[in-house]
């Protein structure tokens, strides 16, 4: 297993199996997103409660999973990077953490579009809220360690172990809600027992969830190709540099 | 609040759903050609000095 997975992560490799992955990820991003998104908006019916507004939990829902899912990405490849020294595991940290830092930053806007007129406020100091406010902040912190830094394998170690600290948020994130007296409702599909909504909204939510998950693979994958094409220009001007320097 | 209000809720809730991501995916799309660029640039040069290199020789 360790051995499979070293061969993928191997720059060459990775850049070949994901060449061959990122047109799958964002064709099925569109479709699925186009077919979760339309169905959510025109087909699916209004919340006896909230109206239309029950709408935007296609975006906000799918969002939310992926702010704290994908911190659980992150803190595999910096567990990877840390214990194993794996250089696109490094590569993969800023990568998941822009990525991941732009989805948090949809949860919590359309967080507050759907607490305005629900709950006549933009932002509640609430736990849940809170919570996810700090994961934002830690997508940040990680992003900058692993880009502030000259010595870019420095950086990226830093940002790694800020990634594994940080994972102690993801359950104060999802418990939250039952830890502490939260304006915000409690846990509606993944719970213990059955999903509390209808399969009338349950099933467009995971459609829409499952275009975004493409959608964020494909931008993560994406950037770190960008940054391996980057690794070899600046390789590449090295090598120019000494060849100059031989010559003269 | 009515549901016309409602409605403009909801849009700008996609709206930003689908246009933070669009903005990341257009600034990685502007790093990639810039990165495509260079290493062409890159490229060219180190030819270039290869060339000059068997002229003298």
């Amino acid at each position: 297993m360790r051995a499979f997975l070293a061969s993928l992560a191997s720059p060459t490799r990775f850049r070949r199996w994901s060449g061959a992955l990122l047109p799958w990820l964002w064709g099925g991003a569109g479709l699925l997103l186009a077919g979760g998104l339309g169905w959510g908006l025109l087909l699916a019916p209004p919340d006896w409660q909230q109206g239309e507004t029950v709408r935007i939990l296609y975006v906000h829902v799918p969002a939310a999973w992926l702010a704290m899912g994908g911190w659980t990405a992150l803190a595999l490849a910096a567990l990877a990077h840390l214990v194993w020294r794996d250089a696109l595991a490094g590569e993969m940290i800023p990568a998941l953490a822009r990525t991941g830092a732009v989805f948090t930053a949809v949860c919590l806007a359309t967080g507050a579009l759907w607490g305005r007129p629900m709950w006549g406020a933009w932002w509640v100091w609430d736990a849940r809220l809170t919570s996810v406010l700090v994961l934002f902040f830690l997508w940040l912190g990680v992003l900058l360690l692993a880009e502030g830094f000259d010595a870019r394998e420095r950086g990226q170690r830093a940002a790694a172990v800020l990634a594994l600290a940080g994972t102690v948020n993801l359950p104060v994130v999802k418990f939250s809600v039952d830890w502490w007296n939260t304006l915000h409702q409690p846990a509606s599909i993944m719970r213990l027992d059955a999903p509390a909504i209808h399969a009338s909204i349950l099933w467009p939510l995971l459609v829409s969830a499952a275009g975004f998950l493409a959608l964020f693979w494909a931008l993560a994958l994406w950037q770190v190709r960008v940054a391996l094409e980057e690794r070899r220009l600046e390789r590449l001007r090295l090598r120019l540099v000494q060849e100059a320097g031989d010559g003269g | 609040m009515g549901a016309e209000a409602y409605w403009a809720f909801v849009a700008s809730a996609y709206a930003a759903a689908l246009g933070l991501p669009s903005a990341l995916a257009l600034w990685v799309w502007a790093r990639a050609i810039s990165v495509r660029r260079r290493l062409a640039a890159a490229q060219a040069a180190r030819d270039a000095l290869g060339e000059d290199r068997r002229e003298d020789g």
